[in-house]
């Protein structure tokens, strides 16, 4: 039985879920709202919440795609009591998520989330080429027009705010000094490009997407600015086999066998951006014919 | 700062180049999407998806 740790509204695994019923692969959802009760049968560890119920020991393989496992934790009245029986549940979640991700796996719970700060320096001790960046709450030492600030958080949206739209962070250059001091920001090197790379590693395995967005204004910074009446160009792309190895030496001490991986191409130079565990890769998987979907499925 | 925002904190500069990416919270938003619940898909939200690419291309 597959586990996948999912949310109820998402494309990318209702397009795995289809690749798997094909297989005849059998599965259990669980969603990002769900709260999960431990129990034991005959010897056996069980969790249910109110939309499903399975053992632990059923369960063969795991795609952490987001959300996770949640639990109910009990409030007990005598503040001593209460100590106790919150590490005694806490280490009986932990069991639980320990064994599942000791199961065969695509992500886990524990280290998906990644720190955007600490893979840049992670990519440049695995001798990953690395813009430099620094983090600065003035633009005393930004470099004008060649100095990009962009978000350190895997959310970039706002949301609901007042009666704006829906918004994004953009990768933005800086084309003036601020007079004023601003929160913690991270700035780093403009690089021109010659494209963009994407690559979907799974495994080991790294499927790349040149994306042409250096000739489009609106997509020049970031292709994210989607030119929807006339899109960037999608190709297949071979990494380098140097850059496809510290890529994979990357992956490997982050403990993360899955995710989209931003790279700039500029000159003979492979510039490493970013990890996205959680990111959006079905465009790239169609345009590009790579059928990810299938391959993670087929992983399961 | 395209968002007029009072925080009681500094924030950070990405702030100044937050960009709109759906139509505004009014009526503008006129693409309505269709979700159907599906026991199959183990969801509330199953989307039907056009494909990217035309079928004869596929062929």
């Amino acid at each position: 039985m597959i586990l996948i740790l999912s949310k109820n509204q998402e494309t990318t695994t209702n397009e795995v879920i289809k690749w798997l019923l094909a297989m005849e692969k059998k599965f259990i959802r669980v969603h990002e709202d769900e709260f999960f009760e431990i129990k034991t049968k005959e010897k056996r560890v069980y969790i249910e919440s109110k939309r499903n119920c399975f053992f632990i020991d059923e369960i063969t393989s795991v795609w952490y795609r987001r959300g996770g496992l949640k639990f109910k934790r009990f409030k007990y009245d005598h503040p001593s009591v209460d100590i106790h029986m919150n590490e005694h549940q806490h280490w009986l979640e932990d069991y639980i998520i320990k064994t599942i991700e000791s199961k065969k796996h695509i992500n886990k719970q524990s280290t998906s989330h990644v720190n955007k700060l600490w893979i840049l320096e992670q990519a440049k001790k695995a001798d990953l080429d690395v813009p430099e960046y620094f983090l600065a709450e003035h633009t005393n030492d930004v470099i004008l027009n060649k100095t990009i600030t962009k978000p350190i958080t895997g959310n970039i949206t706002i949301n609901g705010f007042r009666d704006y739209a829906d918004s994004i962070m953009y990768t933005s250059v800086i084309e003036e000094k601020e007079p004023n001091d601003f929160f913690i920001s991270f700035f780093q090197e403009k690089i021109e490009k010659d494209f963009e790379i994407r690559s979907f590693y799974l495994d080991g395995k790294i499927y790349s997407t040149a994306i042409i967005s250096q000739n489009d204004e609106q997509t020049k910074i970031d292709f994210r600015k989607y030119n929807l009446e006339k899109p960037n160009r999608n190709v297949r792309y071979n990494l380098p086999k140097d850059v496809e190895e510290k890529t994979r030496q990357l992956m490997r001490s982050l403990d993360i066998n899955c995710g989209s991986i931003d790279f700039i191409k500029s000159g003979d130079k492979y510039y490493f951006l970013e990890v996205n565990t959680v990111g959006q890769f079905l465009g790239v998987s169609t345009v590009c014919n790579y059928a990810l979907e299938k391959e993670i499925a087929d992983y399961l | 700062m395209r968002y007029q925002i009072e925080e009681k904190y500094k924030l950070p500069l990405t702030f100044k180049f937050v960009d709109e990416y759906r139509a505004k919270k009014s009526n503008e938003n006129t693409e309505e999407t269709a979700y159907v619940k599906c026991e199959k898909y183990q969801t509330d939200f199953l989307m039907q998806v056009k494909p990217h690419k035309a079928l004869v291309r596929m062929l």
